[in-house]
């Protein structure tokens, strides 16, 4: 079986069960495209990062790892490591113009701002070229150079994660991979 | 005599309060000590002690379980010395009371014990240091393109108004971001669907709240399109904004920022900031996209920060 028909299954078994817990470890993630991975979480998300193309997090069942080019949630469990960053926020600034109820976001020798809609919960930059912002109420992608904003979810997270041409954000219920 | 208070110190002995399931709100007794204190069918509400406080308030957390009304009593022994009672009902996301761990600061003036938060102080910066900084670190600025950029900042922080530890232009923590100096803000609000702001609220701790028509008319905050005003309170994350020791500091990023702005319109930048041209840096930044408001308006109130800023220091010299 190819690894698209195991993820496939994957989501068709998720769908059936839509309270399953986290996959075992070994198991493929559950895709919901081509180049999209979930993983259902256990309480809060405290850590989430990319390093090396693999996925990082620790919930309340312990830390978890997801290779994000195969899907593959990796052998790992017990207690959360220090894990590393989740893609600097250095070289990025939030600000909240007039204490109002949206955010702009601006980069380091950029001189475009990057206004959004709502406030940003949490930002990753991967060496400035992509930021992700998660808000309240949708996951963005920023490409500064380019001035282009695109909006890769349309519900919020409040941890992201950047680095190796992946995105990873927690929409609270699951922590989610995309290919960029 | 003991007596039951609200959040805000209030008295409410024999009143009637309105309560949600599952939503905490925070009572206070005055002079509790040596008293039982409790709703009399644990059943319909329960109450958690908080501690008291140094004006003889004890504060208790009360939630409803279930749809009913129950008297919350303070007794000694048989002998009920003051009383109110709680009316459970489905709960309700809008006023403050809802932010029931909303608190004052600390006695020091903080609201968390992290050793990098620090007093939020309003730290409003003269025209006169902000031009002495911007003319001492930017040489290609003629002291009139120093005015206008400082005009530009009176404008965006009410000239100085909303400007609390030398952070210009309210510059965010991130969620998990508190390993760098900061400080919280009250009624920090958001526009959001009524479905994601629910969430907000429900996750908020206790923090956040949804806005009644009558706050909202009251703070200035719209909202259309079928959206409605959260409001977060300190502790809450999203309150949480960097905290700067000194102007110098605070002012850098605001500086690099409108540096960036001046490489990427090389031509125009500059020379019109140094040419005293409020409402032409007003369109610059625009383009920039640094403001969302109208232009018309940020250029009316540029020209009025200059103008200001000019009686006050005479005649520039450059």
């Amino acid at each position: 079986m190819s690894a698209a028909r195991g993820a496939l299954l994957s989501a068709l078994l998720f769908t059936a069960c839509s309270h399953a817990a986290a996959p075992s470890p070994g198991t493929p993630a559950v895709a919901s495209s081509a180049n999209e991975w979930r993983v259902a979480t256990q309480g809060d998300v405290s850590s989430l990062s990319i390093a090396e193309q693999t996925v990082s997090y620790c919930d309340e069942a312990g830390f978890h790892q997801l290779e994000a080019h195969t899907g593959r949630v990796l052998p790992a469990g017990g207690a959360c490591p220090e894990l590393p960053s989740a893609g600097s926020t250095a070289g990025v600034t939030v600000r909240t113009p007039e204490l109002g109820p949206d955010d702009v976001i601006e980069f380091d020798g950029e001189g475009m701002s990057f206004p959004i809609e709502g406030h940003a919960r949490d930002w990753a930059s991967d060496a400035g070229k992509v930021v992700i912002v998660g808000t309240a109420s949708e996951v963005l992608e920023i490409l500064p150079s380019a001035g282009k904003q695109l909006r890769l979810s349309g519900r919020g997270a409040s941890r992201v994660a950047v680095g190796g041409g992946w995105a990873a954000w927690w929409d609270g219920a699951a922590v989610i991979a995309r290919r960029l | 005599m003991a007596h039951f208070v609200n959040s805000k110190g209030t008295r409410i002995s024999n009143a009637i309060i309105k309560g949600g399931i599952d939503q905490p709100m925070t009572i206070g007794v005055y002079g509790a000590a040596g008293l039982s204190v409790g709703p009399n069918d644990s059943s319909i509400a329960t109450m958690t002690s908080q501690g008291a406080d140094q004006h003889q308030v004890t504060w208790y957390k009360l939630t409803g379980k279930r749809i009913a009304n129950v008297m919350v009593e303070a007794k000694m022994g048989a002998s009920v010395w003051d009383y109110f009672q709680l009316v459970v009902g489905e709960p309700s996301y809008y006023g403050p009371d809802v932010a029931w761990a909303k608190k004052p600061a600390n006695r020091d003036g903080r609201y968390t014990e992290n050793a990098n938060e620090v007093v939020t102080k309003n730290t409003k910066p003269a025209p006169a240091d902000v031009i002495t900084l911007l003319l001492g670190s930017w040489s290609a600025l003629t002291e009139t393109g120093a005015r206008v950029l400082t005009a530009q900042f009176m404008h965006e922080t009410g000239e100085g108004v909303h400007c609390y530890n030398w952070n210009l232009g309210n510059v965010k923590c991130a969620e998990h971001e508190t390993s760098v100096p900061h400080m919280y803000l009250r009624d920090v609000w958001e526009r959001l669907s009524l479905a994601g702001a629910l969430q907000m609220v429900k996750s908020s701790n206790g923090l956040g709240y949804l806005a009644t028509e009558e706050e909202c008319k009251k703070h200035g905050w719209t909202h259309t399109g079928g959206k409605v005003i959260a409001v977060f309170e300190p502790p809450s994350y999203v309150c949480r904004f960097k905290a700067y020791a000194s102007l110098a500091e605070g002012a850098q990023k605001w500086m690099d920022h409108h540096r960036s702005v001046a490489k990427k319109f090389p031509d125009e930048y500059v020379p019109t900031l140094n040419s005293g041209d409020c409402t032409g840096a007003a369109h610059i930044l625009k383009r920039a996209l640094y403001y969302s408001g109208d232009e018309g308006v940020y250029a009316h109130n540029m020209t009025e920060m200059k103008a200001k800023i000019d009686r006050q220091l005479g005649p520039a010299k450059s």
